[in-house]
Protein backbone atom coordinates (compact mmCIF):
# COMPACT_ATOMS: atom_id res chain seq x y z
CA UNK A 1 0.00 0.00 0.00
CA UNK A 2 0.92 3.53 -1.13
CA UNK A 3 0.97 5.45 2.72
CA UNK A 4 0.47 9.24 2.25
CA UNK A 5 -0.41 10.05 5.62
CA UNK A 6 2.31 13.09 6.66
CA UNK A 7 2.40 15.68 8.80
CA UNK A 8 1.27 18.82 7.91
CA UNK A 9 4.67 20.64 8.26
CA UNK A 10 5.87 18.28 5.43
CA UNK A 11 2.58 18.56 3.03
CA UNK A 12 3.24 22.36 3.71
CA UNK A 13 6.47 22.09 2.08
CA UNK A 14 4.96 20.64 -1.15
CA UNK A 15 4.35 24.60 -1.63
CA UNK A 16 7.05 26.29 -2.93
CA UNK A 17 7.58 29.48 -3.14
CA UNK A 18 6.21 31.22 -6.22
CA UNK A 19 4.05 28.39 -6.98
CA UNK A 20 0.42 28.46 -8.05
CA UNK A 21 -1.79 27.38 -5.48
CA UNK A 22 -5.28 26.37 -5.03
CA UNK A 23 -7.27 26.35 -2.12
CA UNK A 24 -10.70 25.04 -1.06
CA UNK A 25 -12.51 28.26 0.12
CA UNK A 26 -15.56 30.07 1.33
CA UNK A 27 -16.50 30.02 4.40
CA UNK A 28 -16.89 25.93 5.20
CA UNK A 29 -14.17 23.16 4.95
CA UNK A 30 -10.75 25.77 4.67
CA UNK A 31 -7.80 23.51 4.78
CA UNK A 32 -6.42 25.71 7.43
CA UNK A 33 -4.24 22.95 9.39
CA UNK A 34 -1.63 22.70 6.20
CA UNK A 35 -2.40 26.49 5.47
CA UNK A 36 -1.20 27.59 8.81
CA UNK A 37 2.09 25.33 8.27
CA UNK A 38 2.57 27.26 5.03
CA UNK A 39 2.57 30.93 6.44
CA UNK A 40 5.24 29.66 9.06
CA UNK A 41 7.52 28.41 6.53
CA UNK A 42 7.45 32.07 5.58
CA UNK A 43 6.56 30.96 1.79
CA UNK A 44 5.70 33.81 -0.28
CA UNK A 45 4.95 35.01 -3.87
CA UNK A 46 2.53 32.64 -4.75
CA UNK A 47 -0.63 32.82 -7.26
CA UNK A 48 -3.71 32.09 -5.71
CA UNK A 49 -6.94 30.61 -6.47
CA UNK A 50 -9.29 29.85 -3.85
CA UNK A 51 -12.12 28.03 -5.13
CA UNK A 52 -15.83 29.33 -4.41
CA UNK A 53 -15.13 32.94 -2.81
CA UNK A 54 -11.77 34.06 -1.66
CA UNK A 55 -13.44 33.06 1.92
CA UNK A 56 -11.16 33.45 4.98
CA UNK A 57 -8.32 31.20 4.12
CA UNK A 58 -7.45 33.71 0.96
CA UNK A 59 -7.88 36.53 2.74
CA UNK A 60 -5.48 35.15 5.63
CA UNK A 61 -2.91 34.22 3.36
CA UNK A 62 -3.27 37.38 1.30
CA UNK A 63 -3.06 39.53 5.26
CA UNK A 64 0.46 37.83 5.86
CA UNK A 65 1.89 38.96 2.24
CA UNK A 66 1.84 35.30 1.00
CA UNK A 67 0.61 36.48 -1.94
CA UNK A 68 1.60 37.92 -5.42
CA UNK A 69 -1.12 36.98 -7.17
CA UNK A 70 -4.62 36.27 -7.28
CA UNK A 71 -7.13 34.66 -9.95
CA UNK A 72 -10.67 34.75 -8.03
CA UNK A 73 -14.30 35.48 -9.30
CA UNK A 74 -15.14 36.91 -5.06
CA UNK A 75 -13.29 37.23 -2.24
CA UNK A 76 -15.69 38.18 0.42
CA UNK A 77 -16.21 36.65 4.14
CA UNK A 78 -19.72 36.05 3.24
CA UNK A 79 -21.86 37.20 6.32
CA UNK A 80 -18.79 38.85 8.13
CA UNK A 81 -18.97 41.34 4.99
CA UNK A 82 -15.64 42.62 3.31
CA UNK A 83 -12.68 40.76 3.01
CA UNK A 84 -10.08 43.57 4.99
CA UNK A 85 -6.92 42.27 3.59
CA UNK A 86 -8.14 41.82 0.46
CA UNK A 87 -9.98 45.15 -0.03
CA UNK A 88 -7.11 47.00 1.72
CA UNK A 89 -3.89 45.40 -0.64
CA UNK A 90 -6.64 45.44 -3.41
CA UNK A 91 -7.59 49.15 -3.19
CA UNK A 92 -3.33 49.91 -2.90
CA UNK A 93 -2.80 48.23 -6.16
CA UNK A 94 -0.74 45.41 -4.21
CA UNK A 95 -2.14 42.46 -5.71
CA UNK A 96 -1.69 41.47 -9.09
CA UNK A 97 -5.54 40.42 -10.07
CA UNK A 98 -6.74 38.12 -12.56
CA UNK A 99 -10.57 38.21 -11.70
CA UNK A 100 -13.29 36.49 -13.76
CA UNK A 101 -16.83 38.51 -13.02
CA UNK B 1 -10.65 36.67 -24.54
CA UNK B 2 -10.30 34.44 -26.78
CA UNK B 3 -13.12 32.95 -29.13
CA UNK B 4 -13.02 29.84 -31.19
CA UNK B 5 -15.84 28.24 -33.66
CA UNK B 6 -16.98 24.95 -32.59
CA UNK B 7 -15.47 22.30 -35.35
CA UNK B 8 -18.81 20.04 -34.94
CA UNK B 9 -21.95 22.59 -34.68
CA UNK B 10 -20.77 26.20 -35.90
CA UNK B 11 -20.82 28.83 -33.78
CA UNK B 12 -18.74 31.33 -32.20
CA UNK B 13 -17.75 30.63 -28.46
CA UNK B 14 -15.38 32.90 -26.16
CA UNK B 15 -12.88 30.27 -24.24
CA UNK B 16 -10.69 30.55 -21.44
CA UNK B 17 -7.10 28.87 -20.72
CA UNK B 18 -7.41 26.19 -17.88
CA UNK B 19 -6.36 26.53 -14.42
CA UNK B 20 -4.08 24.47 -13.38
CA UNK B 21 -2.58 25.00 -9.78
CA UNK B 22 0.93 23.75 -8.64
CA UNK B 23 -0.38 22.64 -5.85
CA UNK B 24 -3.88 22.04 -4.67
CA UNK B 25 -5.28 22.00 -0.45
CA UNK B 26 -8.72 20.56 0.50
CA UNK B 27 -10.59 19.70 3.68
CA UNK B 28 -12.32 16.41 4.19
CA UNK B 29 -14.81 14.79 6.06
CA UNK B 30 -12.95 11.34 5.81
CA UNK B 31 -9.93 9.97 4.65
CA UNK B 32 -7.67 6.88 4.05
CA UNK B 33 -4.01 6.08 4.16
CA UNK B 34 -4.30 5.52 0.14
CA UNK B 35 -5.75 8.99 -0.03
CA UNK B 36 -9.11 7.66 -1.19
CA UNK B 37 -11.04 10.98 0.39
CA UNK B 38 -14.53 12.08 0.94
CA UNK B 39 -15.49 15.72 1.02
CA UNK B 40 -18.15 18.01 1.20
CA UNK B 41 -21.08 18.31 -1.80
CA UNK B 42 -21.74 21.29 -3.39
CA UNK B 43 -18.06 23.29 -2.61
CA UNK B 44 -16.45 21.95 -6.01
CA UNK B 45 -13.05 20.55 -4.22
CA UNK B 46 -13.29 17.42 -6.40
CA UNK B 47 -12.62 19.69 -9.28
CA UNK B 48 -9.90 21.10 -7.79
CA UNK B 49 -8.11 18.36 -7.03
CA UNK B 50 -8.53 17.22 -10.40
CA UNK B 51 -7.14 20.09 -11.84
CA UNK B 52 -4.34 20.43 -9.65
CA UNK B 53 -0.99 19.05 -10.71
CA UNK B 54 -0.98 17.83 -6.75
CA UNK B 55 -3.33 17.46 -4.31
CA UNK B 56 -2.91 17.29 -0.39
CA UNK B 57 -6.06 16.63 1.50
CA UNK B 58 -6.29 17.39 5.18
CA UNK B 59 -9.27 15.11 6.62
CA UNK B 60 -11.36 14.93 9.72
CA UNK B 61 -10.87 11.30 10.27
CA UNK B 62 -8.92 8.53 9.15
CA UNK B 63 -10.96 6.25 8.48
CA UNK B 64 -10.72 2.22 6.59
CA UNK B 65 -11.69 2.23 2.36
CA UNK B 66 -14.79 1.03 3.21
CA UNK B 67 -16.17 3.67 5.56
CA UNK B 68 -15.28 6.38 2.49
CA UNK B 69 -18.64 5.53 1.18
CA UNK B 70 -20.28 9.11 0.35
CA UNK B 71 -23.82 10.29 2.15
CA UNK B 72 -26.21 11.99 0.12
CA UNK B 73 -24.13 15.33 1.01
CA UNK B 74 -20.66 14.40 -0.09
CA UNK B 75 -18.31 13.27 -2.72
CA UNK B 76 -15.53 10.79 -3.10
CA UNK B 77 -12.39 11.48 -4.71
CA UNK B 78 -10.29 8.63 -5.42
CA UNK B 79 -6.73 8.14 -4.21
CA UNK B 80 -5.20 8.60 -7.68
CA UNK B 81 -5.86 12.23 -7.42
CA UNK B 82 -4.76 12.84 -4.24
CA UNK B 83 -0.73 12.92 -2.88
CA UNK B 84 -0.39 13.25 0.41
CA UNK B 85 -3.30 12.96 3.17
CA UNK B 86 -2.94 14.83 6.68
CA UNK B 87 -5.33 13.82 9.66
CA UNK B 88 -6.06 17.45 11.11
CA UNK B 89 -9.53 16.88 13.32
CA UNK B 90 -11.02 20.68 13.55
CA UNK B 91 -8.44 21.35 10.65
CA UNK B 92 -10.99 24.31 9.38
CA UNK B 93 -11.61 25.77 12.18
CA UNK B 94 -12.21 29.01 12.51
CA UNK B 95 -14.69 28.15 9.19
CA UNK B 96 -17.12 25.38 9.74
CA UNK B 97 -16.95 21.99 9.04
CA UNK B 98 -20.77 21.30 8.63
CA UNK B 99 -22.25 18.21 10.66
CA UNK B 100 -19.37 18.79 13.05
CA UNK B 101 -18.64 22.44 13.78
CA UNK B 102 -19.60 25.82 12.97
CA UNK B 103 -17.78 29.02 12.13
CA UNK B 104 -16.03 29.99 15.50
CA UNK B 105 -17.92 33.53 15.47
CA UNK B 106 -16.01 34.98 18.82
CA UNK B 107 -12.72 33.99 16.34
CA UNK B 108 -14.02 35.66 13.33
CA UNK B 109 -15.15 39.02 14.78
CA UNK B 110 -11.48 38.63 16.70
CA UNK B 111 -9.86 38.59 13.33
CA UNK B 112 -11.78 41.08 11.78
CA UNK B 113 -10.67 43.81 14.50
CA UNK B 114 -7.09 42.32 14.36
CA UNK B 115 -7.15 43.24 10.81
CA UNK B 116 -8.02 47.16 11.82
CA UNK B 117 -4.00 47.71 12.06
CA UNK B 118 -0.22 45.94 11.14
CA UNK B 119 0.36 46.05 14.93
CA UNK B 120 -3.03 44.23 16.03
CA UNK B 121 -3.04 41.64 12.53
CA UNK B 122 0.75 40.72 14.03
CA UNK B 123 -0.47 39.86 17.65
CA UNK B 124 -3.33 37.59 15.54
CA UNK B 125 -0.57 36.01 13.88
CA UNK B 126 1.69 35.50 16.51
CA UNK B 127 -0.49 33.69 18.37
CA UNK B 128 -2.49 31.51 15.92
CA UNK B 129 -0.35 30.74 13.41
CA UNK B 130 3.93 30.81 14.18
CA UNK B 131 3.25 30.70 18.22
CA UNK B 132 1.67 27.16 18.49
CA UNK B 133 3.64 24.03 17.82
CA UNK B 134 1.80 22.30 15.86
CA UNK B 135 -2.15 21.87 15.23
CA UNK B 136 -3.27 20.43 18.22
CA UNK B 137 -1.62 23.31 19.87
CA UNK B 138 -3.63 25.72 17.99
CA UNK B 139 -6.58 24.62 18.71
CA UNK B 140 -5.82 24.95 22.54
CA UNK B 141 -4.57 28.12 22.25
CA UNK B 142 -8.05 29.27 20.43
CA UNK B 143 -10.18 27.36 23.06
CA UNK B 144 -11.31 24.57 20.90
CA UNK B 145 -9.39 21.37 22.03
CA UNK B 146 -12.09 19.53 22.64
CA UNK B 147 -12.04 19.16 18.77
CA UNK B 148 -8.68 17.45 18.70
CA UNK B 149 -9.78 14.97 21.50
CA UNK B 150 -12.94 13.86 19.44
CA UNK B 151 -10.39 12.55 16.75
CA UNK B 152 -11.17 9.28 17.11
CA UNK B 153 -14.88 9.37 17.79
CA UNK B 154 -16.90 8.39 14.44
CA UNK B 155 -19.34 11.13 14.61
CA UNK B 156 -21.65 10.11 11.84
CA UNK B 157 -22.77 6.85 11.31
CA UNK C 1 -49.36 44.33 13.29
CA UNK C 2 -48.05 46.54 10.87
CA UNK C 3 -45.34 48.20 13.26
CA UNK C 4 -44.12 45.09 14.29
CA UNK C 5 -43.17 43.83 11.16
CA UNK C 6 -39.51 44.36 9.87
CA UNK C 7 -38.92 45.89 6.00
CA UNK C 8 -36.11 43.09 5.55
CA UNK C 9 -39.10 40.77 6.67
CA UNK C 10 -41.40 42.08 4.17
CA UNK C 11 -38.94 42.36 1.37
CA UNK C 12 -38.70 38.68 2.04
CA UNK C 13 -42.29 37.90 1.73
CA UNK C 14 -42.73 39.89 -1.55
CA UNK C 15 -40.15 38.12 -3.28
CA UNK C 16 -41.38 34.52 -2.21
CA UNK C 17 -44.61 35.69 -3.88
CA UNK C 18 -43.05 36.20 -7.32
CA UNK C 19 -41.84 32.97 -7.41
CA UNK C 20 -44.18 30.80 -9.30
CA UNK C 21 -45.42 26.73 -8.34
CA UNK C 22 -42.85 24.34 -10.05
CA UNK C 23 -40.25 26.44 -10.71
CA UNK C 24 -36.07 26.26 -10.54
CA UNK C 25 -34.74 28.76 -8.85
CA UNK C 26 -31.70 29.11 -7.73
CA UNK C 27 -29.36 31.43 -5.04
CA UNK C 28 -25.45 32.42 -4.79
CA UNK C 29 -23.21 34.13 -2.11
CA UNK C 30 -24.24 36.68 0.01
CA UNK C 31 -28.49 36.18 -0.42
CA UNK C 32 -29.78 35.33 2.89
CA UNK C 33 -33.64 37.31 1.34
CA UNK C 34 -33.69 35.12 -1.92
CA UNK C 35 -32.82 32.48 0.56
CA UNK C 36 -35.34 32.87 2.53
CA UNK C 37 -38.07 33.96 0.01
CA UNK C 38 -37.24 30.71 -1.47
CA UNK C 39 -38.26 28.44 1.66
CA UNK C 40 -41.00 30.64 2.18
CA UNK C 41 -41.90 30.39 -0.73
CA UNK C 42 -42.01 26.44 -0.97
CA UNK C 43 -43.72 26.36 2.62
CA UNK C 44 -46.80 28.36 1.21
CA UNK C 45 -47.93 29.06 -2.79
CA UNK C 46 -45.32 27.43 -4.36
CA UNK C 47 -45.13 23.87 -2.70
CA UNK C 48 -43.13 22.34 -6.33
CA UNK C 49 -40.58 25.06 -6.18
CA UNK C 50 -36.84 23.28 -6.48
CA UNK C 51 -34.74 26.00 -4.67
CA UNK C 52 -30.80 25.50 -5.37
CA UNK C 53 -29.75 27.39 -2.33
CA UNK C 54 -25.50 28.11 -2.08
CA UNK C 55 -25.25 26.83 1.33
CA UNK C 56 -28.10 24.91 2.16
CA UNK C 57 -26.83 21.55 3.41
CA UNK C 58 -30.40 19.73 1.99
CA UNK C 59 -29.41 21.51 -1.41
CA UNK C 60 -29.78 18.54 -3.94
CA UNK C 61 -26.72 19.44 -5.96
CA UNK C 62 -24.10 16.56 -6.49
CA UNK C 63 -21.42 19.27 -6.51
CA UNK C 64 -22.27 22.68 -6.20
CA UNK C 65 -21.10 25.69 -8.16
CA UNK C 66 -19.90 24.64 -11.24
CA UNK C 67 -22.74 21.67 -11.86
CA UNK C 68 -25.09 25.16 -11.44
CA UNK C 69 -22.81 26.80 -13.74
CA UNK C 70 -24.17 24.38 -16.21
CA UNK C 71 -27.25 24.43 -15.45
CA UNK C 72 -28.11 27.47 -16.18
CA UNK C 73 -26.34 27.05 -19.64
CA UNK C 74 -28.21 24.08 -20.65
CA UNK C 75 -31.15 26.71 -19.97
CA UNK C 76 -32.60 24.92 -16.73
CA UNK C 77 -32.56 27.79 -14.00
CA UNK C 78 -35.89 29.62 -14.60
CA UNK C 79 -35.06 32.47 -11.64
CA UNK C 80 -31.90 33.46 -10.29
CA UNK C 81 -31.29 36.53 -7.90
CA UNK C 82 -28.65 39.27 -7.57
CA UNK C 83 -27.45 42.37 -6.20
CA UNK C 84 -24.52 44.45 -6.10
CA UNK C 85 -22.37 47.54 -4.58
CA UNK C 86 -24.54 49.82 -7.37
CA UNK C 87 -27.25 49.38 -9.55
CA UNK C 88 -28.52 51.18 -11.96
CA UNK C 89 -31.57 52.34 -13.81
CA UNK C 90 -30.59 50.05 -17.09
CA UNK C 91 -29.91 47.34 -14.11
CA UNK C 92 -26.71 47.67 -14.58
CA UNK C 93 -24.43 45.54 -11.74
CA UNK C 94 -21.29 46.84 -10.05
CA UNK C 95 -19.71 44.21 -7.92
CA UNK C 96 -16.12 45.02 -8.50
CA UNK C 97 -14.65 48.85 -8.10
CA UNK C 98 -15.07 52.11 -7.90
CA UNK C 99 -12.78 54.26 -9.35
CA UNK C 100 -9.92 52.99 -10.96
CA UNK C 101 -9.66 49.74 -11.64
CA UNK C 102 -5.99 49.24 -10.69
CA UNK C 103 -6.10 51.60 -7.66
CA UNK C 104 -9.39 52.08 -6.79
CA UNK C 105 -11.61 54.15 -4.09
CA UNK C 106 -13.84 51.19 -3.34
CA UNK C 107 -12.88 47.52 -3.56
CA UNK C 108 -16.36 45.21 -4.12
CA UNK C 109 -16.07 41.58 -3.63
CA UNK C 110 -15.95 40.61 -7.12
CA UNK C 111 -18.46 39.46 -9.27
CA UNK C 112 -18.43 35.58 -8.81
CA UNK C 113 -19.71 34.55 -12.07
CA UNK C 114 -23.02 36.66 -12.11
CA UNK C 115 -22.42 38.27 -15.60
CA UNK C 116 -22.89 34.71 -17.01
CA UNK C 117 -25.82 33.78 -14.83
CA UNK C 118 -27.51 37.19 -15.21
CA UNK C 119 -27.42 36.25 -18.93
CA UNK C 120 -27.92 32.66 -18.74
CA UNK C 121 -30.79 32.39 -16.31
CA UNK C 122 -34.59 32.80 -17.41
CA UNK C 123 -34.69 35.76 -15.51
CA UNK C 124 -33.13 37.27 -12.36
CA UNK C 125 -34.75 39.01 -9.17
CA UNK C 126 -32.24 41.92 -8.40
CA UNK C 127 -32.67 42.55 -4.76
CA UNK C 128 -31.01 45.51 -2.81
CA UNK C 129 -31.05 45.26 1.40
CA UNK C 130 -30.76 49.30 1.82
CA UNK C 131 -32.57 51.76 -0.93
CA UNK C 132 -30.22 54.39 -1.05
CA UNK C 133 -28.68 56.75 -3.65
CA UNK C 134 -25.22 55.32 -2.63
CA UNK C 135 -26.36 52.02 -4.07
CA UNK C 136 -29.27 52.78 -6.67
CA UNK C 137 -26.79 55.05 -9.03
CA UNK C 138 -28.01 56.76 -12.12
CA UNK C 139 -24.98 55.14 -13.59
CA UNK C 140 -22.62 52.28 -12.39
CA UNK C 141 -18.82 53.20 -12.18
CA UNK C 142 -18.20 49.57 -13.15
CA UNK C 143 -20.15 47.17 -15.10
CA UNK C 144 -19.42 43.84 -13.77
CA UNK C 145 -22.85 42.31 -15.11
CA UNK C 146 -24.88 44.10 -17.80
CA UNK C 147 -28.52 44.89 -17.62
CA UNK C 148 -28.73 45.73 -21.28
CA UNK C 149 -26.50 45.55 -24.21
CA UNK C 150 -26.47 49.75 -24.45
CA UNK C 151 -26.69 49.62 -28.03
CA UNK C 152 -23.02 48.12 -28.71
CA UNK C 153 -22.66 44.68 -29.36
CA UNK C 154 -22.98 42.04 -26.79
CA UNK C 155 -22.71 37.71 -26.31
CA UNK C 156 -26.28 36.32 -26.63
CA UNK C 157 -28.59 35.94 -23.77
CA UNK C 158 -31.22 34.13 -22.46
CA UNK C 159 -33.09 36.20 -20.06
CA UNK C 160 -33.02 39.91 -18.54
CA UNK C 161 -33.81 41.40 -15.07
CA UNK C 162 -37.26 40.70 -14.16
CA UNK C 163 -37.64 43.30 -11.30
CA UNK C 164 -35.84 44.94 -8.26
CA UNK C 165 -36.66 44.83 -4.74
CA UNK C 166 -35.84 46.87 -2.12
CA UNK C 167 -37.37 47.43 1.34
CA UNK C 168 -39.18 50.18 0.20
CA UNK C 169 -40.30 49.64 -3.55
CA UNK C 170 -40.93 46.59 -6.45
CA UNK C 171 -39.29 48.46 -9.52
CA UNK C 172 -40.56 46.09 -13.03
CA UNK C 173 -37.55 45.76 -15.81
CA UNK C 174 -39.42 46.66 -18.86
CA UNK C 175 -37.79 44.76 -21.92
CA UNK C 176 -38.72 47.60 -24.57
CA UNK C 177 -37.79 50.61 -22.71
CA UNK C 178 -34.70 48.49 -20.92
CA UNK C 179 -35.12 50.38 -18.08
CA UNK C 180 -36.26 50.05 -14.30
CA UNK C 181 -39.80 51.54 -13.58
CA UNK C 182 -41.47 51.86 -10.56
CA UNK C 183 -44.52 49.72 -9.85
CA UNK C 184 -45.05 49.34 -6.26
CA UNK C 185 -44.53 50.81 -2.75
CA UNK C 186 -43.95 48.01 0.14
CA UNK C 187 -46.10 48.28 3.21
CA UNK C 188 -44.58 51.52 5.10
CA UNK C 189 -42.78 53.01 2.52
CA UNK C 190 -44.10 56.62 0.92
CA UNK C 191 -43.17 58.01 -2.44
CA UNK C 192 -41.28 60.48 -0.79
CA UNK C 193 -39.31 58.03 0.84
CA UNK C 194 -38.69 56.49 -2.59
CA UNK C 195 -38.03 59.57 -4.74
CA UNK C 196 -35.52 60.74 -2.09
CA UNK C 197 -33.69 57.59 -1.80
CA UNK C 198 -33.37 56.28 -6.13
CA UNK C 199 -30.98 58.11 -8.15
CA UNK C 200 -32.52 56.96 -11.47
CA UNK C 201 -35.64 58.30 -12.68
CA UNK C 202 -38.83 56.02 -11.27
CA UNK C 203 -40.02 55.95 -14.56
CA UNK C 204 -44.30 56.38 -12.92
CA UNK C 205 -46.27 59.44 -11.92
CA UNK C 206 -47.05 58.95 -7.93
CA UNK C 207 -50.39 57.86 -8.91
CA UNK C 208 -49.57 55.36 -11.24
CA UNK C 209 -47.73 53.04 -8.48
CA UNK C 210 -49.24 50.43 -6.60
CA UNK C 211 -49.50 49.53 -3.30
CA UNK C 212 -48.45 46.01 -2.20
CA UNK C 213 -50.40 44.00 0.15
CA UNK C 214 -48.55 43.57 3.35
CA UNK C 215 -47.38 39.89 4.83
CA UNK C 216 -50.09 38.02 6.24
CA UNK C 217 -49.87 36.39 9.43
CA UNK C 218 -49.54 33.19 8.28
CA UNK C 219 -46.63 34.25 6.33
CA UNK C 220 -45.03 35.92 8.86
CA UNK C 221 -45.66 32.46 11.59
CA UNK C 222 -43.77 30.99 9.12
CA UNK C 223 -41.14 33.28 8.35
CA UNK C 224 -40.47 33.17 12.50
CA UNK C 225 -40.84 29.71 13.00
CA UNK C 226 -39.59 27.24 10.21
CA UNK C 227 -38.20 29.49 7.96
CA UNK C 228 -35.60 31.07 10.97
CA UNK C 229 -34.80 27.55 11.64
CA UNK C 230 -33.95 26.57 8.25
CA UNK C 231 -32.30 29.77 7.37
CA UNK C 232 -30.23 30.08 10.90
CA UNK C 233 -27.80 27.08 9.42
CA UNK C 234 -26.98 28.75 6.48
CA UNK C 235 -27.32 32.45 7.53
CA UNK C 236 -27.10 32.72 11.20
CA UNK C 237 -25.43 36.21 11.69
CA UNK C 238 -28.51 37.62 9.08
CA UNK C 239 -31.06 35.80 11.73
CA UNK C 240 -29.68 36.89 14.63
CA UNK C 241 -29.66 40.72 13.36
CA UNK C 242 -32.47 40.55 12.48
CA UNK C 243 -34.82 38.06 14.65
CA UNK C 244 -32.36 38.38 18.15
CA UNK C 245 -30.58 35.85 19.80
CA UNK C 246 -27.28 36.05 21.01
CA UNK C 247 -26.38 32.27 20.17
CA UNK C 248 -25.52 31.53 16.29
Amino acid sequence: MNDKVMTASRAAAFITPGCHLGVGAGMAMNPLAVIREVIKRGTSGLTLTPVLTGGFVADLLIGVGAVAALQFPQVALDEYGPAPHFRKKAARGELKLFETI
Amino acid sequence: MKTLRDPYGGGEYVVVPPLRPDVAVIHGRRGDREGGVVVLGGRTDRLLALAAKRTIAQVEELVAPKRLRPYQDEVYIAPIHIDAVVVAPGGAHPTACPGKYDLDDGHLQEYLASAQDPDSFDRYVKRCITGPENHEAYLKEVGRGDLWKARSIGWRG
Amino acid sequence: MEGQINRLERMIVVVARLLKDGQTVAAGTLSPIPAAACFLAKETSAPGLLPLIYGDPDNRLTEGLFELFGLAQQGRIEVFFLSAGQIDGQANLNLTVIGDYLRPQVRFPGGAGSSMLYALAGRTILFATTHSRKILVPRVDFVTAAGTDGGEKIPWRRGFADCLVTPLALFRFDEGEKRLILESLLPGATWEEVAENTGFPLGRKREEVSRLPDATEEELAILRGKIRRKLKSIYPVFCRNLWGGDEL
